[in-house]
């Protein structure tokens, strides 16, 4: 957007507070999640391991195992997951100086002496550790990459289907849309998608139970609002002189609907993706608190959460995980609601 | 507050533009079902009744559809009732012999295509009858509307038949979804007449800030720090279950407190994502009456503003409001299933957690059929709010 229009609606999303931290904090999380291997890991960022050098935890962003080969540091951490971790009691007179990632816990590894282990910063347990031994802080920021993968995938593929779908409606219009569209879209709206996604994902065989199928169902479920949006606004946009003008000069059908009215339908539809984000991140923490989605040990915010309604006692399994849904979704929204108003002043003046 | 609405925009903007924040139904609650948004195509070219009953021709196939796809999922999905033993702990259905196990399968009709099921299935809804229930092993109905206190039925008063109403799964969860509609009727009202009267002033900004946070508050999380501060740390209400030990020795009014103490955490997060909705939707309705000629009539009599407010322009905002109850019907009802499941609340969502797991297929089904027939009728209520309040429906 680098017309004068464009400019004015950015500064139109920069003035509204809430949109600005919205959008901070999710290129923050975006970070985190990014960065993961290096944020919470029981590799070391830096080792100095038998008179070499060693990056352990960088490993983990890059394939550098396919082109390098297994590092020396890694292995032996496989074998002995806190073998870092123990240095204090029992040195190992090959290491050098290391430099371990601020939460130095894999999500995975357990550790029998931390089962349930409250908050302390003294531990570096500083989320505290759940049933298994497994640090919470350490879960939470790997399991950020599940919630921002299944909510922008899951959107993703809804937005292609709904766009496909209400786009072919709202152009074609006549019988297509009347009668077979339309319809379709009205009858799948219909559908009890909550009742109809926990009872997919329930009677799914748990070996099939990762955030791939969630997010595919997630997506053949939740279209219809896209659809709607994309029909609506294709409707609108085929009168216009542009799309006219264009057919004027001969262009095709498909060439009009994707090069000319898709473009100026976009808007829309991205605010409206926005908050079917948040929807969907909602949506997947909520199954896996259920204990229908996201399958332990693989973390997820929501698996992560559904320990405390087996120990109560253990607030920090409640509090934390439950904290991070709640900071993204409202984000989502915010962002959504910022570009929307942004976009359309007759909105923000109500 | 149906403001100007371009022809081709979706009635969801119509309905929310009465006032920022955008607040989406649908999201609170988790249902991912189109709580607030208009299925179909918009009325602008016929009647109210003309639109009315095609959209009520709709309902049975959408119906037909909805429960053969629920249906084939279920079928489709490896493993039955009788395979399921492993995962609840029967060893002796594991252990079955092969004959046995085929046996059951035919007594159950479940040797039969998936579509010859479904069949089945359909004749028998069509006559009230929706099979018995494998784990229970009794009539789904009677699981739904009479369950564990049966030595109730014999009494034959009003109390005893409200007692036996509570004690049945479905009896449950209204009571649950009644005392969450009341709550947030009792508080989203005054709240959003507060904030229309003092449009833009500071109580408008703060609760409409406030209550945008609190909509965006997961549900199954408000619930878990609930249990956490309030039942486990400070130990004031319990949270499991709807009953207290030795319930049945109790006082009517007794049992009445207990019922409301066990109820209060699960109301309380059923109902606050609503708040902000009804509460905005409040705001603007009461704002779009302000300006009418009989308001300022009232004050021009001098009554008092108070009285202005709530006898004069709420009572006549109220009607678009009414239909919005009728929008959370959906939303309540799978808000109930997570709700019910962290409180062990004994209604219909927990049940329908439980049956999923044991692959209890008759109550599967009546409960998608029951969530189904919500949606139909929260969207039927949103068309049929729509077409009377859209002014170019009506002068068509």
């Amino acid at each position: 957007m680098a017309t004068a229009a464009g400019k004015k609606v950015w500064q139109r999303i920069l003035h509204r507070r809430g949109a600005v931290a919205g959008g901070v904090f999710l290129a923050g999380l975006v970070l985190v999640a990014y960065l993961a291997p290096l944020l919470a890991n029981n590799e070391p960022l830096y080792i100095r391991y038998d008179g070499k050098a060693h990056f352990t935890a960088f490993r983990g962003l890059f394939p550098f195992d396919k082109l390098l080969g297994p590092d020396a540091v890694a292995l032996k951490l496989q074998q002995d997951p806190d073998w870092l971790l123990g240095l204090s009691t029992l040195p190992d007179p090959k290491v050098g100086r290391v430099i371990l990632p601020p939460v130095p816990y894999a999500p995975l590894q357990q550790r029998l002496d931390d089962v349930n282990a409250a908050p302390s910063a003294a531990t570096k347990h500083y989320f505290g550790c759940d049933d298994n031994g497994r640090d919470v802080l350490s879960r939470m920021v790997h399991g950020a990459r599940v919630s921002l993968l299944v909510g922008l995938l899951a959107v993703g593929l809804s937005g292609l289907i709904g766009v496909a779908i209400g786009a072919l409606a709202g152009f074609a219009g006549g019988w297509l849309d009347t009668l077979v569209l339309s319809r379709l879209i009205e009858v799948m709206a219909c559908f009890p998608t909550f009742f109809l996604i926990l009872t997919v994902v329930a009677v799914m065989d748990p070996k099939y139970l990762n955030i791939w199928t969630i997010t595919v169902i997630i997506a053949v479920t939740s279209w219809t609002g896209m659809a709607r949006y994309a029909r609506a606004e294709f409707m609108r946009l085929k009168g216009s002189d542009f799309v006219s003008a264009a057919r004027a000069l001969g262009a095709s059908p498909c060439r009009l609907a994707l090069r000319h009215i898709l473009p100026n339908a976009l808007t829309p539809l991205l605010v409206n993706a926005s908050f079917e984000v948040a929807g969907a991140v909602l949506f997947e923490a909520a199954i896996s608190f259920l204990g229908v989605g996201v399958q332990p040990p693989d973390p997820s915010w929501g698996n992560i959460l559904n320990l405390v309604t087996r120990y109560w006692e253990e607030w920090w399994l409640g509090l934390f995980p439950g904290a991070a849904i709640f900071l993204t979704v409202l984000s989502y929204n915010l962002v959504g609601e910022g570009v929307r108003d942004a976009l359309d002043p007759r909105h923000a003046t109500q | 507050m149906w403001v100007s609405v371009s022809p081709s925009q979706p009635l969801a903007d119509s309905l929310i533009i009465s006032g920022p924040p955008i607040l989406r139904l649908s999201e609170t609650f988790l249902t991912g079902s189109p709580a607030l948004r208009l299925s179909g195509s918009l009325p602008t070219r016929c009647g109210v009744l003309n639109y009315l009953v095609r959209r009520l021709a709709l309902i049975l196939p959408t119906l037909l559809l909805i429960t053969a796809v629920v249906f084939a999922v279920v079928k489709l999905a490896p493993g039955n009732p009788f395979s399921m033993g492993q995962a609840s702990g029967e060893a002796a259905v594991k252990q079955m012999n092969p004959q046995d196990y085929e046996a059951l399968l035919r007594r159950y009709g479940l040797d039969r295509p998936w579509y010859v099921q479904y069949g089945r299935w359909l004749e028998g809804a069509a006559t009230g009858d929706f099979g018995d229930s494998f784990s229970e092993r009794r009539p789904v109905g009677e699981v739904f509307f009479n369950a564990p206190l049966r030595a109730l039925e014999e009494k034959s008063s009003a109390g005893a038949a409200l007692d036996q109403l509570l004690s049945s799964k479905f009896g449950a969860t209204l009571f649950l979804n009644l005392l969450s509609l009341l709550l947030m009727a009792a508080v989203a009202l005054p709240i959003g007449v507060r904030a229309a009267a003092k449009r833009g002033g500071w109580f408008d900004r703060v609760s409409g800030a406030l209550l945008y946070a609190l909509y965006s508050l997961p549900n199954y999380w408000v619930a878990v720090l609930l249990i956490l501060l309030v039942g486990v740390k400070l130990q004031w209400l319990p949270f499991i279950g709807m009953r207290s030990d030795g319930f049945e020795t109790l006082s009517t009014a007794g049992k009445a407190l207990d019922l409301l103490k066990h109820a209060a955490l699960p109301a309380l997060c059923l109902s606050y994502g609503g708040l902000a909705f009804i509460s905005r939707f409040a705001r603007g309705a009461v704002l779009d009456v302000l300006g009418q000629d009989y308001i300022r009539t009232a004050r021009a009599k001098g009554l008092d503003e108070r009285r202005v407010l709530y006898r004069h322009a709420l009572r006549n905002a109220l009607i678009p409001l009414l239909t919005l109850f009728g929008l959370m019907l959906p939303a309540l009802i799978s808000g109930s299933v997570i709700i019910e499941q962290t409180f062990s609340w004994p209604g219909l969502g927990q049940m329908y957690v439980k049956a999923i797991y044991t692959r209890d297929y008759p109550l599967i089904m009546a409960e998608s059929l029951l969530g189904a027939l919500a949606v139909l009728a929260s969207n039927l209520v949103t068309d049929v709010a729509y077409a009377f309040a859209d002014p170019r429906v009506r002068l068509e």
